[in-house]
């Protein structure tokens, strides 16, 4: 099972960059502060994104063999306790 | 007499350059029992709740840099996702200082450990269908082109059939490119059977995970 976990790992630059960018917890108010235009900023990612995209399309998907976008390679807890 | 300049070397930067400004980054919150992360990272706690956070220069935050930021934040949640239960913040969170952070946790406190309790033990999925290459309209028989439309239907089916095994889901508008287009959360226990449930679909599946629980991370009390 580890192992079919380890090849389940076909993510895409753009599946990364939807969780970091459009998932997670939103603080709102006062207690966060913004220093940055985050909505420029990611709108400048998209941008790249979208020509990332073109770019893979062309066959330069330079990105595939940095483990970093291959978040099922992650060893995580391979042997799971049995369960009670 | 006073020297007209400090001695090199004293101990704060001399007088009138203000020094530059820096914003606390939150990648995650997370119990409080993550082995010391690697700096910079480090964690600010308030009693059983943590959030793991480094000091940043928001000038940092540029187009050039961007991509190698959200690899940053990235990999400190999938890292502390090794260790534990977290709840990933949105790209780009920052604070004012250490006490900002612990505000936010004093706030939402009873939440995120009901949170935290509620998805211990998950993982998240992501399941893609691709919708068949569609056939000319012209020259499709009357069955062809039923069965065409039966396929396009089914990712409602499909769905069912792999949500029976996961906690909750989260379906997308299917784009025109997908029949189903689907985050899961699943327990430890039946990703198993949730898989097999994805191999039992046979034909082309996409399959993304196990990711940390980013499609699932809210806090109701921190977005008011």
């Amino acid at each position: 099972m580890t192992d079919e976990l380890a090849t389940r790992s076909g993510a895409s630059l753009a599946d990364v960059l939807e969780r970091v960018l459009d998932k997670g917890i939103v603080i709102v108010g006062d207690i966060s502060v913004n220093v940055v235009d985050v909505e420029l900023l990611t709108l400048r990612v998209r941008l790249f994104v979208a020509s990332a995209q073109t770019a893979q399309e062309m066959g330069m998907d330079w990105w595939t063999d940095d483990p970093f976008f291959s978040p099922g390679r992650r060893e995580l807890a391979p042997e799971r306790p049995p369960q009670p | 007499m006073i020297p007209s300049s400090p001695p090199a070397g004293a101990s704060s930067p001399p007088n009138d350059r203000p020094s530059p400004d820096t914003a606390v980054y939150a990648y995650t919150i997370t119990r409080w029992s993550p082995p010391d992360p690697a700096a910079p990272v480090r964690v600010v706690t308030h009693r059983d709740i943590a959030m793991l956070v480094a000091d940043v220069d928001p000038a940092e935050f540029t187009e050039p840099a961007m991509i190698g930021l959200v690899r940053r934040h990235h990999t400190v949640v999938r890292e502390a996702f090794e260790h534990g239960t977290v709840l990933p913040l949105r790209f780009a969170t920052m604070f004012a200082d250490d006490d900002a952070v612990r505000r936010l946790l004093r706030e939402c406190h009873d939440e995120v450990v009901a949170t935290l309790a509620a998805i211990a033990g998950h993982r998240e999925w992501g399941v893609r269908i691709p919708r068949p290459q569609t056939a000319p309209a012209a020259g499709i028989s009357g069955t062809d082109y039923l069965a065409l439309r039966r396929r396009e239907r089914d990712g409602d089916q499909l769905h069912r059939r792999l949500a029976r095994h996961t906690s909750r889901s989260t379906v997308r508008q299917p784009g025109p490119g997908f029949r189903l287009d689907a985050v899961y959360l699943v327990p430890d226990q039946d990703e198993d059977e949730f898989l097999a449930e994805v191999d039992s679909i046979g034909g082309e599946v996409e399959t993304t995970g196990p990711w940390p629980p980013y499609s699932f991370s809210e806090l109701r009390t921190a977005a008011r």
